[in-house]
């Protein structure tokens, strides 16, 4: 690397650690609460896990009732992945229900032929067993 | 005769496996009675001891209990509010008084809680009534909603000698 990239990210990262922490306020905050709890329980109406994202919604709540710099952005932080991840988790409920659905046509599918099987050929088969296991045996009179 | 019974036999085995196979996916998420706790606990967190006659400004320590059966996650808000022996709460009424303290909380379903909480009361008073209302965020009006319960402590609150 050259020593101007050095240089570039040097200046950068002392941007970054001298600049004052900003954050929005516990006004903002809470709206933007209620927005991600709002994707969060699409999530879970689609079928997914949605456990985690409201403990860490929790967390974020609790950080925003302290209301200093430092604890609202890490708030903002959280609220923000939450609102990423409920999308994910989202995506994951509906391919979850889908494969459920999948398999629970597929299951009363073949249920349903089991029972067509049954009807039609139930009596033949039955009783082709029946010689089969039976064909050894001597009836004698009692 | 005897075909007849076996058929008969043979599906219903078949249509009690039906049932078992679609009961739990059609039951799943569904909740017969939904509904919500809230409670106040004492300051040694069990049902009593509450404080009865506080000084103005004097600190005093309650738990806050929530319980959330209602079968989805829920972001909750209650309210702190201080009444008087004239002061209206019901089921469907929230109370017409300021709001002097709040808490957000958010629970995945058969989920509780039991917050610390600390107050002090800054006007002297007797019969006051410490109404804790619960609300419940709404996602289709993307607001908080009187949830209809609350509860509530009485207290005399007496002026600092």
């Amino acid at each position: 690397m050259k020593t101007s990239s050095f240089l570039f990210l040097g200046l950068l990262l002392s941007t970054y650690v001298s600049a004052p922490v900003y954050a929005k306020s516990s006004d903002e905050l809470r709206l933007e609460l209620g927005a991600a709890f709002t994707k969060v329980a699409e999530a879970e109406w689609a079928g997914g896990d949605v456990s985690d994202l409201v403990q860490v919604l929790n967390s974020a709540a609790s950080l925003i009732d302290k209301g200093d710099d430092a604890s609202l952005k890490v708030a903002e932080d959280m609220i923000q992945y939450v609102s990423v991840s409920a999308l994910e988790k989202k995506e994951e409920g509906v391919q979850a229900t889908n494969y459920q659905n999948i398999v629970l046509g597929a299951t009363l599918v073949a249920l349903v032929a089991s029972a067509a099987i049954v009807w039609f050929y139930g009596s033949r088969v039955f009783w082709a067993l029946w010689i089969r296991t039976k064909k050894g045996w001597r009836v004698e009179a009692a | 005769m005897i075909d007849d019974e076996l058929k008969l036999i043979a599906l219903a085995l078949i249509g009690m496996m039906a049932v078992i196979a679609v009961y739990p996916v059609l039951s799943a998420n569904r909740v017969v009675e939904p509904f919500t706790e809230l409670g106040v606990l004492g300051p040694n967190g069990k049902l009593g001891d509450y404080p009865k006659e506080v000084r103005v400004d004097e600190k005093f320590n309650l738990f806050l209990y929530l319980g959330n059966h209602e079968g989805r996650a829920q972001y909750y808000r209650v309210l702190a509010k201080l009444g008087n022996q004239a002061s209206n709460v019901s089921d469907t009424q929230p109370m017409d008084a300021p709001i002097f303290a709040s808490w957000d909380v958010l629970l995945v379903n058969e989920q509780n809680r039991t917050i610390p909480v600390t107050l002090s009361i800054g006007e002297a008073g007797v019969n006051q009534r410490l109404v804790f209302e619960l609300y419940r965020f709404n996602t289709e009006s993307a607001g908080f909603v009187y949830h209809e319960r609350w509860t509530q402590l009485w207290m005399n609150v007496t002026k600092t000698t």
